[in-house]
């Protein structure tokens, strides 16, 4: 198991932001966080990253507790996209995925090719030599996700890594949302663990293998996502009543809002 | 990558040849000319000028003071750079964390009680004043903006305003009780000055400029990366709060030196920094050094330039560098809005 967390709670600011999380990760699997604003699914991946502490529960990376491993340790282990970022210095494209290679002691000739295949695998190599300020936003969250990725990529294989992504696909154009499936596809398929917040549930229907939903911080439920995406269970979290239907080719479910 | 690397080495050699040469003007150039023949002669070890004029104005007044000048330029344009990338905003400067009005009123209370003309092995009473002052005004800010060993750089910022204001206001009070001598003391004191370049000054001087340059190249990648962001910062495996806390004590003794020493000199910590990312990029492994060498290469230049304007007579450097600082910061403002924008 890559990452294993039992009924753990989070109350960073006093409050308590997540109650009762069990969840796990294996090698290779891709998991979805699913749930309204403020359900507390950005907290829970910032716990997950070890970047908010947790105030009961355990959980463990690799055969480890997490809260003791040390940070540059953690940093080569798990990447996590966040949902803003804001650098208003103009490092080039490149500069800002290198930085990916910050906890790394692979040596520079690795680090060179890492960031240089990461780019390739996420169509931003022509952007390369551009000012990172001066790019769109849809092209920014793409650089920032090929970042992430440079961080848990490994030229051989991706095992014994976790990439963490908070709605990364929000900016981006339809071929680019498309692109961002294949990615995550590809990685699951180096063997590193993934956790994806979206609110897309077609597009979590595509990628998930399973899904957590998460109301309030508490989890409803975890399944894969044709036993989640009901009818009854929307109408319970969201308010809302959709048509659940199958996508004709691929099988997966899909969600018709009305 | 190696193109740029090739950049970085040749802009490095690029300053260090204009620091040099800077170097030789401001030793051979003032109220009284000396050749450049003669200023090599009195520098080189092996040789020796055989004016006795050159060399007491060479190597005893001129010489100190421009060592003393590039030292307190580096150390400004290399505090304003860390500064800048600390707090992610390149309009960020050292006195906005209340380093200057810290030091102003340190300065200021040791005028006024009357020990202004005291000195301590060579060291004005007033050089210690403005440097406890300034260390005082940091550990107050810093210590407003921490609260569960977290430091936030933007409440820094605010409390920094605060204590800036703070501290000008005592300023203030106690310079309306001053007398019109203390006031103008004061004053000129705030204005900048080199010409109490002395081998003490120069050797404190030197020992925290290395102090503060010699961790540099461990701070680079960490300063890269917390132009991402804290939490970014964090998660790519820097230990964030430790190298913030690191960072403002090089600021502080770096700045509160430079102050103590030189007084207070305005945008060369601003301006420096800027003119290095516009040639190179934010990059500190480049920045740090060339912003070291431009700083020292301008400061040089500001104090060769404030001694011959109106010469014999001096102009305070503060001045000099205000006057060269303040259109480029307004260019900076109103042309270039990707800068400053929050």
């Amino acid at each position: 198991m890559l990452l294993t967390a039992t009924h753990l709670e989070a109350a960073p600011w006093g409050t308590p932001l997540l109650r009762d999380v069990n969840l796990s990760v294996t090698s290779g699997e891709v998991l979805g966080i699913i749930g309204p604003n403020g359900a507390g699914k950005s907290s829970l991946l910032h716990v997950l990253a070890g970047g908010l502490p947790f105030t009961a529960g355990s959980l463990t990376f690799g055969d480890e507790r997490l809260d003791t491993v040390p940070n540059r340790r953690r940093a080569c282990g798990i990447a996590l996209l966040t949902q803003r970022s804001t650098l208003r210095f103009a490092f080039t494209v490149r500069e800002v995925v290198s930085l990916a290679r910050t906890p790394h002691a692979t040596g520079h000739n690795v680090d060179e090719r890492v960031v240089a295949e990461v780019m390739d695998a996420t169509d931003i190599s022509y952007l390369a030599d551009k000012a990172y300020t001066q790019l769109s936003g849809g092209e920014q969250q793409r650089v920032q996700l090929a970042r992430a990725v440079a961080q848990v990529w490994r030229e051989e294989d991706s095992r014994h890594r976790l990439l963490l992504l908070d709605e990364p696909g929000s900016a981006l154009d339809l071929a680019h949302q498309q692109q961002l499936k294949t990615i995550i596809h590809d990685l699951a398929a180096r063997g590193c663990g993934v956790v994806v917040i979206a609110h897309d549930f077609n597009f979590m229907a595509a990628i998930a293998d399973q899904v957590i939903l998460l109301e309030c911080g508490q989890q409803q439920a975890m399944d894969r996502c044709d036993t989640v995406f009901s009818s009854q269970q929307f109408r319970q979290t969201f308010n809302v009543e959709p048509i659940i239907g199958v996508h004709p080719e691929s099988g997966k479910p899909t969600v018709l809002l009305p | 990558m190696t193109t740029q690397s090739l950049t970085r080495a040749r802009l490095l050699t690029l300053l260090s040849v204009l620091l040099a040469a800077s170097f030789l003007v401001a030793l051979s150039h003032g109220a009284v000319p000396v050749s450049m023949h003669d200023t090599l002669l009195v520098l080189l070890p092996w040789t020796t000028s055989e004016s006795a004029q050159a060399s007491m104005i060479v190597g005893e007044l001129r010489l100190p003071r421009a060592i003393l000048a590039a030292l307190v330029g580096a150390n400004l344009a290399v505090c304003g750079a860390i500064a800048q990338g600390l707090f992610r905003n390149p309009l960020a400067d050292p006195s906005l964390i209340g380093v200057s009005a810290g030091a102003s009123l340190g300065a200021s209370l040791v005028i006024v009680v009357g020990a202004g003309a005291g000195t301590l092995s060579g060291i004005t009473l007033v050089s210690g004043g403005a440097f406890i002052g300034s260390l005082c005004a940091v550990g107050f800010v810093h210590a407003l903006a921490t609260r569960d060993s977290v430091t936030s750089v933007a409440t820094m910022l605010l409390a920094g305003i605060a204590v800036t204001a703070l501290a000008g206001a005592i300023s203030t009070l106690l310079e309306y009780y001053s007398s019109d001598e203390l006031l103008r003391r004061i004053s000129l004191w705030r204005m900048g000055a080199l010409d109490g370049a002395n081998e003490l000054r120069v050797s404190i001087a030197l020992l925290v400029t290395l102090i503060v340059l010699l961790p540099l190249p461990w701070f680079t990648r960490s300063l890269d990366a917390l132009l991402l962001g804290e939490s970014e910062a964090r998660y790519l495996g820097i230990n964030v709060q430790a190298t913030k806390t690191a960072l403002i004590v090089l600021v502080a003794i770096g700045v509160g030196t430079s102050v103590a020493l030189a007084g207070t000199i305005a945008f060369v910590g601003l301006v420096v920094p800027h003119i290095i990312r516009l040639l190179v990029g934010p990059g500190h492994r480049t920045l740090l050094p060339a912003a070291a060498l431009a700083g020292a290469t301008l400061m040089l230049a500001a104090d060769t330039a404030s001694r011959l304007l109106i010469a014999p007579a001096e102009l305070p450097v503060g001045i000099v560098t205000a006057l060269i600082g303040v259109p480029f910061f307004v260019y900076l403002l109103r042309y270039r809005s990707d800068l400053g924008s929050f």
